[in-house]
């Protein structure tokens, strides 16, 4: 007798169940693969956009782990690119590399403005202050390689 | 001052001496004037959190204790029930609840909605109706239109879906000796747990309702600086006090707050008398959450401009910053959006509200934000649960922005009510700005992983905290949205969550014996029941519930059943939970249920999810508790059980918890300790007879609800062995196997 009210209670308790809901867009929200095939389009449009937006810092660090010589032309499409904008704190490190690709590309006065760029923008910073003495002073412009070692020591000695 | 209350003000003063010393620190060292835009609006919205945070504490320094007066007899009181567009069914409920109050009253209908049909059926529920032509002044209007035709000393009011419980004016008018006493405000407790507002957890046995610290914690304590305000419904007024200021103030469209601010401007006393009273329904959706939310917010800023606290005559001190904090913690929506969109928009932009994120701010960030978390929990008493009320943050928000800009802009309110319907389908609309704030953190943090990745910015840590932050916010949003567009496969009514003992029996099946279940849930149309043998389905069940004093008899259906797949292996075929529809239940024995619902259930209810306790108290009490020295674990399962008395069934009842040496059970009679008991016990193995002395019994519901705790002495075979007092070890094992098995509960 159990055994048969079970089996029968099985047998009518789907058609008994609440009613499923129609798609409405609620539902629709909730659904896996609208959630999924929406993420996947919105994080695509977000990294185009991110290439266009950084096309120049993402060409600068291909450049700057590439082993070989860097493409002249590319170089100096990236520095015309970069010298017109006003770099902030936190673009220091790009400039860096810059200076670094074109040191590389034999490119050194180019280099040097690009660290003057650098030190304007943190004239706190010794290591590049140094290296901008030495290129200096590499180039034979020993009046304004001199300034850059007198702060150099002022700052040591101080 | 109480001491006990010294360690919560310790962490106050503690916390807020922390907060002050990052802001100086804030405004000293770390403004970026590469980005003052960001830099000053994040530091906008940390000076407006100090200020908050600051009011909040103030108005939870101390709960004033109170005890409730002796009722004082021979008062004349009248209770008004303000209603609008309200479902009959749901007026009904209150309507009987207030008339079955035992001090002596009469009760009003005040219908604004002008409905020929109520005012017939008013009659019928022993209420008197009362409306009006024009609808002017929303409810305010509505109640100073009563206030005028009827002329008791003290009025009551409820709103039309508050339920009274018997005692509500017992417990609340002998306050009234004190003649300065204008208002006596009880909380708001709401019984539809599914609604939006609420969190529960049955497995810890806690609930978590956003009004919950207002109500327990802030107004208790705002009482002790005498501002505690009447809230619109479950209150109770001095008449005197009312004609003093001309009547339930008009004006605004929260004519509650603003009515208490001219009553203390006129030297009247407010009171909270902190003991759940009544309950109401809470708002079922998003929606209508919403347009309180919107109601409440734009009607107390707007008191800025009618009555404003901070300038009004006759106010204390106290006071005025209490009735401050109430506008300017409305105002919250503006720094909360800048904490949500702010870590997204340093990723995006690059631009840092913060000079640099080096070691010197990141300790003392990190110092701050423990303080903070912890020192807001710990002085919260156990009624702020972060987590939690940032999500509701998350979805109000930008509420709070519109009912500011509202009244920035002066345009005019209109007094809306809240629907209590059916539950309706999340609408859209209203998660539009949880749905961007969750697309711009997410976007937000791709963007500053694909910085770090292609090294356009090698500042890992203002990036991570960035990311970190941009997740919080992210996941609040996401888990919002997720809540609010669940599927709701709910009932039109809410079913009252508590067990209580059936007997059941199938009159079409010859050879059917009757049984007892016990339910998980009820309502005046159905039950979930949990039964040891199987029930037909779409055929006709009798039914006796065990409700107190009560046995209600009645034939139900089963309309569904529970899965397999809810059940575990071991009760496969021995334990069943259906859904069963009451067949013709008359008015009176739906009244019936109802009243036991409202008086017996709710209170249980509470008391048994409602403990609040602090995070840390919590810990202390895990460690000291009782029950980890039990030897032998009491589980919390719910079975009916029925004592007998001389060899008579004398009280059905369902366990609270049980072991093989004992069990606890809820009473609605007191029974004396010491007591021996002779007890049968239904199990999804078959019937356990025993005998067992009563050890502990505490009142837990006043007058209504008793806990009892069992300590076998023998097990019996079975019934006629009850008397014969003989020991048997079978049953013993039997029960000792069952009790191994079971994980947790039953249900």
């Amino acid at each position: 007798m159990q055994r048969e009210i079970i089996k029968e209670n099985y047998a009518k308790k789907d058609a008994n169940r609440f009613e499923t809901l129609p798609m409405n867009s609620t539902k629709l929200i909730r659904s896996k693969w609208f959630i999924a095939t929406f993420f996947f389009f919105y994080f695509g449009i977000l990294w185009g956009f991110f290439q266009w937006v950084y096309k120049s810092e993402i060409l600068l660090r291909s450049l700057y782990k590439s082993n070989g010589p860097p493409d002249s032309d590319q170089v100096v499409m990236l520095y015309n690119s970069m010298m017109k904008k006003v770099p902030g704190r936190q673009d220091v490190n790009a400039y860096y590399r810059l200076g670094k690709i074109l040191t590389k590309a034999e490119k050194r006065k180019e280099a040097i403005k690009v660290l003057d760029k650098i030190i304007k923008t943190t004239p706190e910073n010794q290591r590049i202050r140094l290296w901008l003495a030495i290129e200096l002073y590499n180039q034979q412009r020993y009046r304004e390689a001199e300034k850059h070692f007198v702060i150099l020591l002022r700052n040591k000695t101080g | 001052m109480k001491v006990r209350h010294i360690p919560y003000q310790a962490a106050i003063i503690i916390t807020l001496g922390v907060y002050l010393y990052y802001l100086i620190y804030r405004i000293r060292y770390t403004i970026n004037p590469e980005s003052l835009i960001l830099s000053l609006s994040f530091l906008y919205a940390e000076a407006h959190g100090f200020l908050a945070l600051f009011l909040f504490f103030f108005q939870i320094w101390q709960p004033a204790a109170r005890k409730a007066p002796p009722p004082n007899f021979g008062l004349s009181v009248d209770v008004y029930i303000p209603t609008y567009n309200e479902d009959i069914s749901i007026l009904r409920k209150t309507a009987l609840g207030c008339v079955n109050m035992r001090y002596p009253h009469t009760t009003y209908i005040l219908d604004d909605g002008n409905r020929p049909e109520l005012a017939k059926i008013a009659e019928s529920w022993g209420c008197k109706y009362i409306t009006r032509q024009e609808r002017k002044d929303a409810k305010a209007g509505n109640l100073n239109n009563a206030l005028r035709s009827t002329n008791a000393d003290y009025v009551v009011i409820f709103d039309a879906d508050f339920v009274p419980q018997p005692n509500f004016l017992d417990k609340t008018i002998g306050y009234f000796r004190d003649p300065k006493v204008a208002f006596v405000q009880t909380p708001h407790n709401y019984y539809n747990v599914d609604s939006f507002q609420f969190r529960i957890n049955k497995k810890k046995e806690q609930f978590w309702n956003e009004q919950d610290i207002f109500y327990k914690l802030m107004m208790p304590c705002r009482d002790y600086w005498n501002s505690t305000f009447f809230t619109g419904s479950a209150a109770v007024f001095r008449r005197q006090a009312l004609e003093d200021i001309g009547g339930i103030a008009t004006g605004n469209i929260t004519e509650d707050i603003n009515t208490t601010i001219l009553l203390y401007s006129r030297g009247w006393k407010g009171i909270y008398h902190n003991e759940v009273l009544s309950n109401g329904l809470a708002a079922k959706d998003l929606k209508n959450y919403h347009t309180q939310l919107l109601r409440w917010a734009e009607g107390n800023i707007g008191l800025l401009f009618v009555n404003n606290p901070l300038f009004i005559k006759g106010l204390t001190f106290s006071q005025r910053v209490c009735f401050f904090a109430v506008i300017f913690g409305w105002l919250i929506g503006f720094p909360k959006l800048i904490y949500f969109i702010l870590p997204p928009i340093m990723l995006l932009s690059g631009g840092y509200p913060i000079g640099s994120f080096d070691f010197c701010f990141i300790w003392r960030y990190a110092m701050f934000l423990g303080v903070i978390l912890i020192g807001f929990k710990f002085a919260c008493r156990g009624y702020g649960k972060i987590r939690y009320d940032e999500s509701y943050l998350m979805m109000n928000f930008f509420i709070f922005i519109k009912a500011a800009l509202k009244n920035i802009l002066r345009m005019r309110s209109v007094f809306k009510v809240t629907g209590k319907g059916l539950q309706a389908s999340a609408n859209l609309v209203e998660i539009i700005p949880q749905s961007l704030v969750c697309l711009i953190c997410f976007g937000g943090i791709a963007w500053g992983w694909l910085k770090l990745y292609y090294g356009v910015s090698p500042d890992f840590m203002g990036i991570g905290v960035a990311i970190f932050w941009s997740f919080v916010n992210g996941f609040l949003a996401i888990s919002g949205i997720e809540l609010v567009t669940r599927p709701y496969f709910k009932r039109k009514e809410f079913r009252f969550v508590g067990a209580i003992p059936v007997r059941y029996s199938i009159p079409s099946v010859s050879d059917s014996i009757s049984n007892v279940g016990v339910s998980r849930d009820l309502n005046e149309h159905g039950i979930s029941l949990v039964t040891f043998s199987p029930l037909p389905m779409d055929k006709k069940i009798s039914l006796s519930l065990y409700l107190n004093e009560n046995i209600l008899s009645c034939n139900a259906t089963a309309l569904y059943t529970a899965h397999e797949g809810n059940m575990p292996n071991y009760l496969h075929n021995k334990m069943f939970i259906y859904g069963l529809k009451f067949e013709d239940l008359s008015r009176d024995e739906m009244d019936l249920i109802n009243r036991y619902c409202f008086d017996t259930i709710i209170p249980r209810f509470l008391q048994k999810f409602g403990k609040k306790s602090s995070v840390f108290l919590k810990i202390f009490y895990k460690f000291c508790n009782h029950e980890r020295f039990r030897k032998h674990v009491r589980k919390k399962i719910t079975i009916p059980l029925i004592i007998y008395n001389n060899g008579k069934p004398f009280l059905t009842a369902v366990t609270n918890d049980i072991s093989v040496v004992g069990l606890s059970f809820t009473s609605y009679v007191p029974l004396e300790s010491g007591t021996i008991l002779s007890m049968e016990i239904f199990t999804p193995f078959g019937k356990c007879f025993v005998e067992g002395e009563i050890k502990q019994m505490r009142e837990i519901v006043a007058e209504n609800s008793y806990f009892v705790g069992i300590k076998f002495s023998h097990f019996f075979r079975n019934q006629e062995y009850v008397c014969s007092m003989s020991v048997r070890k079978d049953d013993k094992e039997s029960l000792e196997r069952w009790l191994k098995i079971v994980a947790t509960g039953n249900n």
